[in-house]
């Protein structure tokens, strides 16, 4: 991949990112930042954002959201898939989701 | 109480009328809105198309100590402590918001919601009221739905530690049996880990050893006759939201008075 063809794709995320970000906010708050995980400063400056700004905001070389959890147990929860565990598929991804729903001292 | 302002007024019916939808119970409109029971009654006939379901809530706190519907209970709290930490929301909204969430999930899981907006409801009063509370596991660090004073450095959840024979099952929509489930009833899977379960595998090698069985059902209360038992957990299973079987203490009646009218 080229550097022009990496921008490109960087700006393409950003920027649908931050366009559903905005529509999960306007659509329902509390839940938005349940789902995107972030405060609710962050969320009002997103919300205020105009579509020239959201434009602007998005051509940088660096992508604007990161990941959500960086341990390994919730890594390792959500990406093997052990069989004769209890539950099967089910059960660490509800694991996963109680870990991560858990974590909300990150975004308050 | 009356309401005054037709505004309020108007929030509450919006509020009742979404619990009705997501499946509440009468006595959770009474609770969480100042709307006159008469009222409640004409709007739920008028939403749900039909007369709401009569008898008593769901009462017990041990339900949510089981082993799936604990896991089901946990993610729902942690959704709505999520959305209360994040957000400043009337109680009423976050119970509902937050089993919106936990629907969602359920639904991106393929699961069976084993949590009803009424037991919801009733867990997040038995927090309020710290019947219950939410326990960090010592293993992964989630928090989790156990009862008040657990001691937390020996806490393990049941997912880190299922007990033995959960999810055995295969139906559909389960993380394990819902049968399977009631049958550990009144055995909290941490500290015993699905005696419930030992019985019945008990009585499946109890052709060949005779005597075991005995052994094994003296220590739950429990009859020896196990014909009705078994018949007990198959209607559970078809009605796995109804009341756990058992004993109901007077104390319970008197508690559950005190929170509905909190």
């Amino acid at each position: 991949m080229s550097t022009s063809q990496v921008l490109e794709e960087i700006r393409e995320a950003n920027l649908s990112y931050l366009m559903l970000a905005q529509s999960l906010i306007r659509q329902d708050r509390p839940q938005a930042l349940y789902r995107l995980g972030v405060s609710d400063d962050t969320a009002t400056m997103l919300e205020s954002l105009s579509p020239a700004q959201v434009m602007r905001v998005a051509s940088g070389s660096t992508l604007l959201c990161r990941m959500r959890f960086d341990d390994d147990v919730v890594w390792d929860l959500l990406t093997h898939h052990r069989k004769g565990v209890a539950g099967g598929d089910a059960a660490p991804r509800l694991h996963a989701s109680i870990l991560m729903a858990g974590r909300h001292q990150e975004a308050a | 109480m009356r309401v005054k302002s037709i505004l309020t007024e108007a929030r509450q019916i919006e509020r009742a009328v979404e619990l009705i939808h997501l499946g509440a119970r009468l006595q959770v409109l009474e609770s969480q809105t100042d709307l006159s029971y008469e009222r409640l009654l004409r709007l739920y006939k008028e939403v749900a198309g039909k007369s709401p379901s009569k008898g008593q809530l769901p009462f017990s706190t041990d339900w949510f100590m089981t082993w799936q519907p604990n896991i089901h209970a946990s993610l729902f709290m942690n959704l709505h402590e999520y959305l209360n930490k994040v957000s400043e929301l009337d109680e009423t909204d976050a119970i509902i918001k937050a089993y919106r969430l936990y629907l969602e999930q359920m639904t991106a899981h393929g699961l069976e919601p084993m949590l009803s907006v009424t037991r919801a409801w009733r867990l997040v009063k038995f927090v309020d009221n710290v019947m219950l509370t939410m326990t960090a596991c010592a293993k992964c660090g989630g928090h989790f739905v156990t009862h008040p004073h657990e001691i937390a450095k020996h806490f393990v959840c049941g997912l880190c530690q299922p007990p033995a024979r959960a999810g055995r099952g295969k139906a559909t929509g389960a993380i394990a049996r819902p049968s399977m489930a009631e049958t550990m009833q009144h055995n909290p899977p941490r500290t015993a880990p699905a005696r419930g379960g030992e019985v019945q595998a008990i009585v499946l090698s109890e052709a060949s050893h005779p005597g075991v069985l005995h052994d094994a059902l003296e220590s739950p209360a429990s009859s020896s006759d196990l014909g009705p038992r078994d018949m007990d957990h198959a209607a559970l299973a078809d009605a796995p939201r109804q009341r756990p079987p058992g004993p109901r203490p007077s104390a319970r009646d008197s508690m559950w008075q005190g929170l509905l009218s909190h």
